[in-house]
């Protein structure tokens, strides 16, 4: 009888352990899973860029050897962020002299391909410069691009909103050469200096 | 004489209750954003003051150049910049409320032609509790901050 009693406790221990080691393991998974569920690749590849654009076809490939691109990704119906993003970018420019703002090609790329036009990006574009570049894509070709440079934009529908949808999308700017490798990434800010110190860093190198 | 005065401060009166009536709630420095030619949209940023001793609820706004005026808000997740509809703005009880840029605003949609630097636009605020606030806003360009090449 006590012998029973005892191998069955032995047994219980064990059931018991087995269950919270079964449970620490199907946790540890599912936490893994919601993690590269939400999470994306961290690592920023960069790469072609390769879209159409308010000046015909554009490639990085078409930068010059001692060139580098001033990417961001946004829409026209950006009230705040986007403007901010274009306006610091020619501030940025003005603080450059004028062979160094030769070799700076700010482009915007519109993740709202189905409203901006390239009439309505030339448009947009224009008013910050006439170096500025205005690019867009399918939605294919957003989804690939944006995914080599871990640029998160997804479309909100807000019905009750004249807008109809919005579009949530990262607001760094990308230092990006020709060959596609990201110099550096700027974190939004409304003060050129981050991206002034980023060009300056990329042409003393 | 006398009699001028008191009818001029009558009508003064009359003038300002009707229109910044909300003698509770103020505005100030109010504007609109110059946005692109192209951009189907803009915003405009203020401060909103609320002395008396309740809260006050922002439920509807009209502008004197777009049809739909919303209120909006903008959130950064991690960079990622996400912008979505309220269905009203809260001035607390003796308090206030910004509506500043990367966060609250009014949007103004369905701009038929770009608002440029120079121009004014009417607004209509209406509260909760029945308040009217009217105002001009001017537009104003965007503008970087000022990023002095210190010492380097």
């Amino acid at each position: 009888m006590f012998k029973a009693s005892l191998s069955r406790s032995v047994l219980i221990t064990l059931l018991a352990g087995l269950l919270v080691f079964s449970l620490v393991v199907v946790g540890t998974l599912m936490f893994k899973t919601i993690l590269s569920a939400q999470g994306r690749n961290d690592e920023k590849v960069g790469g072609p860029i390769e879209l159409v654009s308010t000046r015909g076809d554009f490639s990085l490939t078409d930068l010059g050897d001692h060139q580098v691109a001033v990417v961001t990704f946004g829409y026209t119906y950006c009230p705040d962020v986007c403007p901010m993003n274009q306006a610091v970018k020619k501030q940025a420019l003005l603080e450059l002299t004028e062979e160094e703002r030769e070799r700076v090609v700010p482009l915007m790329i519109s993740v709202d391909p189905e409203r901006d036009s390239l009439e309505r990006l030339q448009e947009y574009t224009a008013f910050f410069g006439e170096s500025f570049i205005g690019a867009t894509g399918t939605k294919q070709q957003l989804e690939e691009l944006t995914d080599r440079y871990g640029v998160i934009w997804r479309r909100v529908e807000a019905d009750s909103s004249a807008m109809g949808y919005t579009i949530d999308h990262s607001a760094s700017l990308y230092l990006v050469n020709r060959e596609g490798d990201i110099i550096q990434q700027v974190l939004y800010s409304s003060s050129p200096e981050g991206l002034v110190n980023a060009i300056k860093d990329f042409f003393n190198s | 004489m006398l009699n001028i005065r008191s009818t001029f401060l009558a009508i003064s009166a009359i003038v300002f209750s009707s229109f910044v009536n909300a003698d509770s709630l103020t505005v100030e420095n109010p504007f609109v954003r110059e946005v692109p030619p192209g951009s189907p949209a803009t915003a405009a940023f203020m401060q909103l003051y609320n002395q008396s001793d309740a809260p006050v609820r922002l439920i509807k706004a009209q502008n004197s150049i777009t049809d739909y005026t919303e209120l909006h808000d903008h959130v950064v997740i991690n960079e990622v910049m996400q912008m979505r509809q309220v269905d009203a703005i809260e001035v607390p009880a003796r308090g206030e409320v910004q509506l500043a840029p990367g966060g609250l605003h009014l949007m103004l949609i369905g701009l038929d032609q770009p608002v440029k630097e120079g121009d004014t636009l009417t607004f209509n605020l209406i509260f909760d509790n029945g308040d009217v606030l009217e105002f001009e806003a001017p537009v104003r360009p965007v503008m970087p901050m000022h990023h002095s090449s210190s010492s380097e």
